[in-house]
C-alpha cells in the first residue's frame, strides 16, 4: 500500500481524537500546574483567630488611632480605628504599611557601636547594659555641656520632657524638633491673638465651607492626612500654587501664583477685600486692633494691580477669591506649603492670620482657632530661638554630640551638600531610630527604640486639629528585635549622669508614664485618646460668637522669599510635588508603599522631573530623556515626564525619594528635594523657609 | 416580578467609585496588598512586574496649562459577567484549566491558585490589565513571612492573580450570618480597599440588594463603567461629573457622541462585538 497524503492526514486525526479521548491532556495539565508550584518554600501562614488591639501612628505628625489585626503573636495588618475622631476608621498608605517596617529588613537588631569609619557600616553589638554606660560615660566627660544637641519627634510629650531634663542636667539648651509651618503659625498667633506657652493653631475644616489654600496639600497629606483628604472630597476649594497638584485639580478654582508668592497672594486677596469693602465689618470694627493702619498698608502694597507684578495672577483673578472667599458663610484660609513639614515666613503666616480675620474667621465655628496647651504634668519648656539654634546644627564646629529621636536630621535637615557635610563633622550622634535611616547609618552609637506597635507611649498632636489631642501607642506585641523604649533608655542613662539621680528617680517608663500624663492619664489609658475642650465653644464665646480680640499685624519681614542664586545660570525653577504615596518625614516608605509610587515619578531607581512641554523644548529636552538637574545647592541625575500641568519655567520633583539607607526596597531610589532646597532664612524666625529653588535642567 | 426575597436571591457584589472623591492617595493598593500577602519586589516601579491588585491609574484631560485637570482610576478586577451577564468573562472563557471561574451566586470572578499552570490567556483576555503572573516565587525579606494573613494562600511561581474582592471576607461573614441563622448584612462584607478608602470613594455591596448603597449608586446619571461596549458587563461602576472623564472610560473617538442615559451609558448604534 502506498501511503499518500490522505492517509497520512487520516492517521494525523485519528492520533488527534484518540489523544483527545484519552485523559492524557487533562494529566497533563494537572502535571504542569502540580510542578510549576509545589515548592517547600512557599509559605503557610499560621492560622488562629483574629484580635484587634489599639494603637496609634507616629509615621507623620498627623496622629491616627490604629486598630492592629493580630493572628496568634503576628501582626497582619494594620487598620484604622473605626470610632476615632481623628481618623475614622480609615488610614493613609504609609501608616497601614507599618508592619512592614515592623518585620522589615531595615530594622536595626539591638544596641550597636560604630566600628571602622562613619557610614561604613561595620557595628559591634552591644548588651543594653554597656551601651547605656557608654552613652552616660560619653555625656559625663564632656568638657561643656551646651555643645550637646537633641532633636526630638515631638515637642512637647513624656519622652521630649525626659530629653529635656537629660539636657538640662548637663547644662545645654538645645532641645530642638524638626522645624514646621506650626512654629510660624504659633508666633503669628502671639502676635495678633496672643498665645499662652503650649498653645496651638488649629483649622476648623469640618465646620467650614470654603478652603482658600494658599500652597498647602489638603489633598495629599497636609495637616492630619485622613481628616484632611475627607475635606478635600468634600469641601469647596481655592488652590494657589504652580504645579497642578492633586488638590490644585480637586479644587473648584485653582490660581497658577509663581513659587514662592502665596503670602503675597493672600495680601492682594485681603487688598482686594478691603477696596470693595467685602470684609466682615461687625468683627473687624468691634473686635480687632490695628485695622485702619493695616489696611492703609495693604492698599499701598498690595493691590491685585501691584502685587500682579509678583505673583503673575491677574487682578481679576483676584477679586474672584476675594468674593468667593468673602461671599462663603465660614470660609477658612490655610497656609504651609506642602503637608506643612517647612515653616512659611512670619510675614506670610500674619497674611493668613490677616485674611482670616477679615472674613472674621478666627475662634468660631469652621475658622482658624486656638488650641489649648496640653496638660502634660511633667511639661517640655519652650525652646527660644529655635530657628537659629536648628541652624547652628548644619555649622560646622558648633555641636560636639547630637541624639536623635526619631527626626532623621542627616534626610530632613541635610538641605545642601554643605549642611550634609556639617552634620557629618558632629563629634558624636547617638541614635534611637528603630530602623537603619540615614542618621542611624552615620551614628556613633545606636541604642534602638521600639516602633509605634511595640511600645506604650503618648503621641501629642500638633497637626492642625481643631482641639488639643494626645494619642497613645500599644504593644501590639513583644519587640521583634532586641530594642528597648528610649524613655527607658533615658531614665537610666540620666540616673547614672553627674547630678542626675534625683531628676531621674522614676522606677520605669511606665510609671513615670502615667505621672507625666496627669489628669489626661485616664481618658488615655481608657481610650487609647484624650481630648481637650474646644476653646472657642467655652462660655461667653459659645454666646457672642467670639470674644478673641485680633490685632492687624503689619509684617517686617518680606511675605516672599527670594531664591538664592542667578536666573542666568538657573533659569529655571525647582518646586517639590507631594504624594501620600510618598512619606517625606524622618521615616521612609515600606515595600508595600512603594509600590503605590507611579512610574510617571521614578523608574528604576531614577526620579523623574515634571515640567511643561514649551519648558522641555527651550531646554532641548524630550519626553524620557535622562537629565542633570542642578540648584546652588547640589546636582542629581533625573528623567523628563512632561507635564500640561507645571507652570512654565518650574520644574516639580516629588519629595520624600532618594534615602541612601533604609533597605534594597526603599534605599537608593531617586532623588532627595530636600537635598537640593538649600536654605531661605526668614530674618524674623530664623526658620529655613525654603519653597524651592532656583534649578537648570541640562540633557544627559 | 423577581419576587424572590434577599435572602434567597443570588447576589451580585460589585463597587462603585466616586471619581470625584478619589484623591489618588494609594491606601487602597496598600491596604489590598496587606489583606492579601502581594508579594514585594526590591524595584517595584518596573510596572509590567510589579503586582498590585487594584491599581490606581492617573490621567489629565491633555489641556495645556493652566486648564490642565487630572483624575485618578483605581481599577480593580472588574468582575465581568460577560455579555448577558450570564459568566461569560473574557478570561473565563479561555482558562483551559478551569483555574478562573464566575461564581454565579455572588458574580464574584474565582482564581484558584492551585489549578493554574501559568498558560496567562487569561491576562491577554482581560481588556483591564486586571491580571497579574508570578515570575518568581515571592520572597519575603527579613521577617515578613510573620505578616503574611492566614485567611489568603501565598502564592507561588507560575500563576496569575487578581483581585478577588476579598472573598475570604465573604466567607468569614457567610458562615458567622449561616450559624446565626440570616443574612450577610451590608456592612459585614466590605472590601479591604472600601474600608480603607480615606475619601469615602468606594462603595461596596450586593448590586442586586435595593437596600444597599450600591444599587441606587449604580443608577446614578454619573455612573459609568470601563468599555462599556465591549460589553463586558464590569460589576465595578464609576462615578463623575466631569465628562472628559466619562468619555475616558470608554475611548471614544473625538467624533463620538456618548449617550448621556442613565446608568449604563452605553453607545447608541453599533459596537461591542
Amino acid at each position: 500500500m502506498k501511503i499518500n497524503r490522505r492517509h497520512f492526514l487520516a492517521l494525523g486525526m485519528g492520533a488527534t481524537a484518540g489523544t483527545l479521548l484519552s485523559p492524557l491532556p487533562w494529566k497533563l495539565t494537572d502535571d504542569a500546574s502540580i510542578w510549576t508550584q509545589n515548592w517547600a518554600w512557599t509559605p503557610v501562614p499560621e492560622t488562629g483567630e483574629y484580635l484587634y488591639t489599639g494603637g496609634a501612628c507616629t509615621l507623620c505628625p498627623g496622629g491616627c488611632n490604629l486598630a492592629v489585626r493580630k493572628v496568634g503573636e503576628r501582626v497582619v495588618k494594620i487598620e484604622g480605628q473605626a470610632d476615632s475622631p481623628v481618623n475614622t476608621g480609615d488610614l493613609c498608605g504609609v501608616g497601614l504599611s507599618a508592619a512592614q517596617l515592623l518585620y522589615g529588613p531595615s530594622r536595626i537588631e539591638g544596641p550597636m557601636a560604630r566600628e571602622g569609619k562613619r557610614g561604613e557600616g561595620k557595628w559591634k553589638r552591644l548588651t543594653w547594659e554597656e551601651a547605656e554606660a557608654q552613652l552616660a560615660k560619653k555625656l559625663n566627660s564632656l568638657s561643656d555641656g551646651k555643645g550637646v544637641a537633641a532633636l526630638s519627634a515631638f515637642r512637647s510629650g513624656s519622652v521630649s520632657a525626659l530629653i529635656q531634663r537629660l539636657l538640662d542636667t548637663l547644662g545645654s539648651d538645645r532641645f530642638l524638633t524638626l522645624p514646621s509651618l506650626h512654629d510660624s503659625l504659633e508666633q503669628a498667633m502671639a502676635l495678633t491673638m496672643g498665645r499662652a506657652p503650649g498653645e496651638g493653631v488649629g483649622f476648623d475644616t469640618e465646620n467650614t465651607d470654603l478652603i482658600l489654600s494658599l500652597g498647602s496639600s489638603v489633598a495629599e497629606g497636609w495637616g492630619s492626612p485622613v481628616r484632611m483628604v475627607k475635606a478635600a472630597g468634600a469641601k469647596k476649594m481655592i488652590q494657589v500654587e504652580p504645579y497642578l497638584s492633586t488638590t490644585a485639580s480637586m479644587a473648584d478654582m485653582w490660581v497658577p501664583a509663581k513659587p514662592g508668592t502665596e503670602g503675597v497672594f493672600a495680601l492682594s486677596v485681603a487688598a482686594a477685600m478691603v477696596q470693595e469693602k467685602l470684609y466682615d465689618h461687625i468683627f473687624v470694627s468691634t473686635a480687632t486692633e490695628g485695622f485702619p493702619a493695616f489696611s492703609a498698608w495693604l492698599l499701598e502694597n498690595y493691590t491685585p494691580k501691584k502685587a500682579e507684578a509678583v505673583t503673575g495672577v491677574p487682578p481679576a483673578m483676584v477679586k474672584k477669591v476675594a468674593v468667593a472667599f468673602a461671599g462663603a458663610r465660614r470660609p477658612v484660609a490655610l497656609c504651609g506649603r506642602g503637608k506643612g513639614e517647612t515653616p512659611v515666613s512670619l510675614a506670610e503666616a500674619l497674611a493668613v492670620f490677616a485674611l482670616n480675620a477679615l472674613k472674621g474667621s478666627v475662634q468660631r465655628d469652621g475658622g482658624l482657632v486656638k488650641v489649648g496647651a496640653l496638660p502634660y504634668a511633667v511639661a517640655v519648656a519652650e525652646s527660644e530661638a529655635m530657628g537659629e539654634k536648628l541652624a547652628t546644627l548644619t555649622e560646622k564646629g558648633k555641636t560636639e554630640l547630637l541624639l536623635d529621636w526619631g527626626t532623621n536630621p542627616f534626610y530632613t535637615l541635610a538641605t545642601s551638600k554643605k549642611a550634609a557635610e556639617a552634620l557629618a563633622s558632629i563629634g558624636t550622634i547617638v541614635s534611637f531610630s528603630p530602623y537603619m535611616d540615614e542618621t542611624a547609618a552615620m551614628a556613633d552609637l545606636i541604642l534602638p527604640d521600639h516602633t509605634h506597635l511595640e511600645k506604650m507611649q503618648d503621641v501629642p498632636v500638633r497637626a492642625g486639629l481643631e482641639r488639643s489631642t494626645v494619642t497613645l501607642t500599644q504593644a501590639a506585641i513583644a519587640p521583634v528585635m532586641d530594642t528597648k523604649h528610649t524613655g527607658e533608655v533615658l531614665i537610666s542613662v540620666g540616673a547614672q549622669l553627674d547630678g542626675g539621680r534625683d531628676a531621674f528617680s522614676w522606677d520605669d517608663y511606665e510609671s513615670y508614664l502615667e505621672e507625666s500624663c496627669g489628669e489626661m492619664w485616664e481618658s488615655l489609658s481608657e481610650n487609647g485618646l484624650w481630648q481637650g475642650d474646644i476653646a472657642w465653644k467655652k462660655g461667653l464665646e459659645r454666646i457672642l460668637g467670639t470674644s478673641q480680640r485680633f490685632t492687624f499685624v503689619i509684617p517686617e519681614g518680606p511675605v516672599a522669599l527670594p531664591a538664592e542664586g542667578s536666573a542666568s545660570s538657573h533659569p529655571l525653577t525647582l518646586v517639590p510635588s507631594w504624594s501620600l504615596r510618598i512619606s517625606s518625614g524622618a521615616v521612609a516608605d515600606a515595600p508595600f508603599t512603594m509600590k503605590t509610587i507611579e512610574d510617571r515619578v521614578l523608574t528604576e531607581g531614577v526620579s523623574h522631573v515634571e515640567l511643561h512641554p514649551s519648558t522641555a523644548r527651550k531646554a532641548g529636552l524630550a519626553q524620557g530623556d535622562t537629565a542633570t538637574l542642578a540648584t546652588p545647592f547640589g546636582s542629581a541625575k533625573v528623567r523628563v515626564t512632561l507635564f500640561e500641568g507645571v507652570m512654565p519655567g518650574v520644574v516639580a520633583l516629588a519629595a520624600g525619594l532618594g534615602h541612601t539607607a533604609f533597605d534594597g526596597f526603599i534605599g537608593g531610589k531617586g532623588t532627595s528635594y530636600t537635598a537640593l532646597s538649600g536654605t531661605m532664612v526668614d530674618s524674623a524666625t530664623g526658620f529655613n523657609c525654603t519653597w524651592g529653588a532656583r534649578a537648570s535642567l541640562a540633557k544627559g | 416580578m423577581n419576587t424572590e426575597s434577599n435572602e434567597t436571591r443570588a447576589k451580585k457584589f460589585g463597587m462603585v467609585i466616586d471619581l470625584d472623591k478619589c484623591t489618588g492617595c494609594g491606601s487602597c493598593m496598600v491596604a489590598c496588598s496587606a489583606e492579601n500577602n502581594i508579594p514585594v519586589r526590591k524595584d517595584e516601579s518596573d510596572k509590567l512586574l510589579s503586582i498590585t491588585w487594584i491599581r490606581v491609574y492617573r490621567i489629565t484631560n491633555g489641556k495645556d496649562f493652566p486648564d490642565t485637570e487630572i483624575c485618578y482610576f483605581p481599577r480593580p478586577c472588574q468582575h465581568c459577567g460577560g455579555k448577558h451577564d450570564d459568566g461569560h468573562s473574557p478570561c473565563v472563557s479561555v482558562c483551559p484549566a478551569t483555574a478562573t471561574d464566575y461564581d454565579h451566586s455572588t458574580g464574584i470572578v474565582s482564581q484558584i491558585y492551585t489549578r493554574c499552570f501559568g498558560c496567562r490567556y487569561c491576562m491577554a483576555a482581560c481588556p483591564y490589565h486586571a491580571r497579574y503572573f508570578n515570575w518568581w516565587d515571592p520572597v519575603w525579606p527579613a521577617k515578613l513571612e510573620e505578616s503574611l494573613s492566614p485567611d489568603v494562600s501565598p502564592r507561588m511561581r507560575g500563576v496569575v492573580e487578581k483581585c478577588s474582592f476579598c472573598f475570604h471576607r465573604y466567607q468569614l461573614a457567610r458562615d458567622k450570618a449561616y450559624q446565626e441563622e440570616r443574612d450577610v448584612e451590608e456592612m459585614e462584607y466590605q472590601t479591604a480597599c472600601t474600608q480603607a478608602c480615606p475619601s469615602g470613594a468606594i462603595t461596596f455591596g450586593d448590586l442586586n440588594n435595593p437596600d444597599h448603597a450600591v444599587y441606587t449608586l449604580k443608577k446614578d446619571k454619573r455612573a459609568f463603567r470601563l468599555l462599556e461596549r465591549l460589553h463586558t458587563n464590569p460589576k465595578v461602576y464609576y462615578l463623575s461629573e466631569r465628562e472628559w472623564v466619562r468619555r475616558a472610560g470608554d475611548n471614544y473617538l473625538s467624533n463620538e457622541e456618548p449617550t448621556g442615559a442613565p446608568g449604563a451609558y452605553e453607545l447608541k448604534g453599533k459596537g461591542g462585538h
